[in-house]
């Protein structure tokens, strides 16, 4: 059962099998969440409608770091114990995440200005984040350039091992500097800062997301291994 | 009597091959002028595009000079293992029995002696235009000591992953770039920081220091090991 997490053609008889079922229940709980977050939920009654921005903001956010570990974690199954599947994973894995971080820059912009009063500030968090999709873009980069493809995947992997160190970096920036980003207020689960009725539809739309961003993991996987095994054959 | 007849050889090995490596760049000096040339010259670009007030200028120095020190260490990337790779000195270092780890080691000795230290020495003479108080000029000797070999292992990592890449030589650079900006925040962070506080950058600009050299040469060595198997 484990071995879908490192075996190729495990993993792809899986991915037959129950992309369709994740399809259906992704659809649902976007439908769900986006109703419950754009109509259901309160206004802020400082913020007005624009915390609306927010149910956007936080998943892509949290995905784009999400999508990251995952990478790091299969970059080091793949260099240190040479399971192919890793390199497969990063290849699939980068430009989905590069588009979580993208939206999630856009979107945080968007809702700066009319709270902030301006589009971009260097503060440690934004910033953090920035390089987290410059790092995207360069690992995107480097798998495409090499004329060969193992070593393109290979060293790819080597700097996304190199760029988790921006992690923790983005966690705690809030924490170790003073910046304008407010601090992680959901995680706080012991005294939430947050009102349920907008916490119920933010968990709802995380949860969304990330069934999203399983269906396209998948969908990427399996046409990655397709492509792969046309390259063994010839 | 062997084992110390081995480990002779092993230094001398060792040395020999930085006095090689630095013998072959002593003789093409124009790399090293043209990496002084280059740095005068976008200083001057920057100086233009600012504009001639003295008052800016005194101020924001310190952040030019150290983003001219990063730009000029991703000029060095494609050389200092490209031309080693190429001509198969590799192979021969393994058969001299000599892990690619040492060989990264002394790589970055070497290139932070050829592409660094012209710099520091230069680059004090030069804080002259900028009218700097003698107290930052100072701090800037201090910071580019301790920052530049961290800039030295950074280019030679990127250089190291571009070992077989022929097509796209602006890749080595994008690299060191975006790894490189913790380096840049706390030198000048320490610079114009006050004269009390300025330690504690410092501490973390040499933490970074002592863990580039810890990880460095093993990403340097895994870089090399997957282009020569290819």
């Amino acid at each position: 059962m484990l071995q879908i997490l490192y075996n190729p053609g495990r993993f792809n008889d899986f991915a037959k099998k129950y992309t369709n079922i994740l399809r259906h229940i992704t659809i649902y709980l976007l439908v769900i969440g986006l109703l419950y977050a754009l109509v259901f939920s309160p206004n802020d009654y400082q913020q007005g409608f624009s915390v609306k921005i927010m149910y956007i903001h936080v998943p892509c956010a949290w995905l784009a770091m999400f999508t990251y570990v995952l990478m790091t974690i299969y970059s080091i199954l793949a260099l240190s114990f040479k399971i192919t599947f890793g390199y497969i994973f990063v290849k699939a894995a980068a430009p989905i995440g590069a588009i979580f971080t993208l939206i999630c820059l856009i979107s945080g912009s968007i809702w700066g200005k009319p709270m902030w009063g301006t589009w971009w500030v260097w503060d440690a968090r934004l910033t953090s984040v920035l390089i987290l999709f410059i790092f995207y873009i360069i690992i995107i980069i480097i798998q495409n350039t090499f004329d060969d493809l193992q070593i393109g995947e290979k060293i790819s992997s080597i700097f996304v091992l190199l760029g988790s160190i921006n992690l923790p970096v983005i966690k705690y920036s809030v924490d170790w500097w003073n910046t304008l980003h407010q601090p992680a207020s959901v995680s706080k689960l012991s005294s939430p800062s947050i009102e349920i009725t907008i916490l119920g539809p933010l968990i709802a739309m995380n949860v969304a997301m990330t069934f999203l961003f399983f269906l396209i993991l998948f969908i990427r996987l399996g046409a990655e291994i397709n492509i792969r095994k046309t390259l063994i054959k010839d | 009597m062997s084992q110390i007849k081995k480990i002779n050889i092993f230094i001398l090995s060792i040395v020999s091959i930085a006095i090689r490596d630095l013998l072959i760049q002593y003789r093409k000096l124009v790399d090293i002028v043209s990496l002084l040339t280059f740095f005068i010259i976008v200083m001057l670009i920057f100086i233009f595009s600012i504009g001639p007030y003295d008052e800016k200028l005194k101020d924001i120095g310190v952040s030019i000079i150290w983003s001219i020190l990063i730009l000029s260490s991703t000029i060095s990337t494609n050389k200092s293992l490209r031309e080693d790779f190429d001509d198969g000195s590799f192979a021969v270092y393994q058969f001299a029995g000599l892990s690619y780890e040492f060989i990264a080691i002394i790589k970055i000795i070497t290139s932070w002696i050829l592409y660094q230290l012209p710099l520091i020495i230069f680059i004090p003479l030069t804080t002259i235009i900028f009218e700097m108080p003698i107290q930052k000029i100072y701090m800037l000797v201090v910071t580019m000591l301790i920052g530049s070999p961290i800039l030295t292992v950074f280019s030679l990592i990127a250089s190291a992953m571009m070992l077989t890449n022929k097509k796209n030589l602006t890749i080595g650079s994008l690299i060191i770039l975006p790894i490189s900006v913790p380096v840049i925040i706390f030198a000048v962070g320490a610079i114009n920081a006050d004269p009390e506080i300025y330690k504690a950058q410092l501490y973390i600009l040499t933490s970074i220091l002592l863990a580039s050299f810890a990880i460095g040469p093993w990403i340097i060595s895994s870089c090399i090991k997957i282009s020569v198997k290819s």
